[in-house]
């Protein structure tokens, strides 16, 4: 007999517990992995999606792509991923099935306007300090492409950043002189940061990749999630933060 | 749910490879800077710590009510905000790190002193929490015995105190030390990752698990054997700091 308070507490908090996911039962929420350089855009994107799609919620995880796709093949739960670079996504192969080529973007030297770096050869002078991602990293890959085929820079980075955020938070900051970060970045925050390009445009690319999460509960929604971001709106929207779109 | 993620982890270790893999340069420079990085940032907390210890505990004043609860704070700031309040003081741009920068053109992110000095204000607030609750147990009657002998109050600290909280040390000296070694993003943050001045041990877990999983465990798996020797070989000094 003494077990029945324990029994209505036992339905009591199952009652409650059940009630958010009653009442919410129509909100739709797709999980997007993107890599680090696409938080600013993408976060402008779902804004425009959601005044067409009321009830849906994208919840977005902004990573280097490389900790994304070792969170994909431990069993993260996604719908949809996007790698700033096809070495990543090939690394989440096991899970992604078909990934499709969708924009590039390019690394540049970005440095404070005004600041003391205004060339290459800046870079190399003492006092300067400069840095870039981890070479475990779309944006340091690129970075160290870019870097062989220039020549120029002989001295090394003070810091390799586990992703492009937070080495474009450093420069921002005044942390540092210059940094290796995306031309997107630098658009980004155009009112402070200024850019050298590589002369080697190819060097500095990286190709993003996009693709469904196989048996992802939401494979059918997320298509919808994905036709959005592919079409010529959000491509055009892509291009003004300064992605190339490929061909 | 303490034991379980440690046998885990002990399944997944490449054994065959472990030494190929640990004596790769970047592993070996991360385990080398971490062991002595947390070592001398113990070693300054354990300077600076015990005096402040001693102080918070002999004394029941207003300042030492307000100073108390300041030096703890750490213990709770997560690793992120530790972070950016050390950049916040000492950046390049920082309350304190502005005025060095423009006097000497030196500045302490990017440099190994970034991460002990991170690992003295993560762990320190260890060991003068253990110390101080030492200071405190310590029997009244031999305290009072040395004051009536007129015995100052260093003297008193010097060949009473200490020796009697030697164990209570010894445990504020590990926790801070183990706070240390194992920080992981207010070093990212404020000291940023380079192989052999700032890439700890932990960034070289943390970077190795994006692209070579095997070298994370392995790495990890030392980190693990550490701390449980150095558990074990304390075991009797961490009892006894508690035993009230």
């Amino acid at each position: 007999m003494n077990k029945l308070p324990l029994l209505l507490s036992l339905v009591l908090v199952g009652a409650l517990t059940s009630m958010p996911a009653s009442r919410t039962a129509q909100q739709i929420t797709i999980t997007v992995f993107a890599a680090s350089s696409l938080a600013d855009t993408y976060k402008e994107l779902a804004q425009s999606f959601s005044k067409s799609h009321k009830n849906w919620r994208i919840a977005f995880s902004f990573q280097a792509s490389s900790t994304l796709a070792t969170q994909l093949n431990a069993g993260a739960p996604a719908d949809l991923f996007v790698s700033a670079s096809k070495v990543e996504m090939a690394q989440a192969k096991s899970r992604v099935g078909r990934p499709l080529n969708y924009v590039s973007n390019r690394v540049v030297v970005a440095f404070k306007t005004g600041g003391s770096v205004k060339s290459f050869a800046d870079l190399n002078k003492s006092g300067v300090i400069w840095i870039q991602c981890a070479h475990e990293v779309p944006c340091g890959q690129a970075a160290d492409s870019a870097l062989k085929s220039k020549g120029i820079v002989t001295s090394k980075p003070v810091s390799y950043e586990p992703k492009v955020s937070s080495a474009v938070a450093k420069l921002v900051s005044g942390e540092v002189d210059a940094a290796i970060i995306y031309h997107t970045d630098v658009l980004a925050n155009s009112k402070t940061l200024s850019e050298l390009a590589f002369s080697n445009p190819k060097s500095a690319l990286t190709q993003y990749q996009i693709g469904l999460v196989s048996k992802s509960k939401n494979a059918a929604l997320t298509k919808i999630f994905l036709n959005f971001l592919l079409s010529k709106s959000s491509m055009q929207v892509m291009k003004e933060h300064g992605f190339e779109i490929s061909k | 749910m303490i034991l379980a993620p440690l046998v885990a982890l002990l399944t997944r270790v490449p054994w065959s490879t472990l030494l190929t893999r640990l004596s790769e340069p970047d592993s070996v420079s991360a385990i080398r800077l971490s062991i002595w990085s947390s070592l001398l940032a113990a070693l300054i907390s354990l300077v600076l710590g015990v005096p402040l210890g001693w102080m918070l505990a002999r004394s029941n004043n207003r300042l030492s009510s307000i100073l108390r609860p300041i030096v703890l704070t750490p213990i709770i700031l997560p690793p992120t905000v530790a972070g950016l309040a050390l950049l916040a003081l000492l950046g390049r741009n920082g309350l304190l790190g502005q005025s060095i920068y423009n006097l000497t053109g030196w500045a302490m992110p990017f440099t190994t002193v970034a991460v002990v000095f991170t690992g003295v204000f993560v762990g320190m607030p260890f060991l003068v929490l253990i110390t101080e609750s030492t200071f405190r147990q310590l029997p009244v009657e031999i305290e009072d015995a040395a004051i009536i002998d007129r015995a100052s109050e260093f003297k008193l600290f010097q060949l009473i105190a200490l020796p009697q909280a030697r164990s209570g040390i010894a445990t504020g000296f590990i926790l801070s030390w183990a706070r240390a070694i194992g920080e992981f993003g207010a070093t990212l943050m404020f000291a940023g990752s380079m192989p052999g001045i700032t890439q700890t041990w932990t960034m070289q877990v943390y970077q190795a698990m994006d692209i070579d999983l095997q070298t994370a465990y392995a790495l990890s798996v030392v980190m693990l054997l550490l701390a449980v020797f150095v558990m074990f070989a304390l075991r009797k000094q961490i009892r006894d700091a508690f035993k009230s």
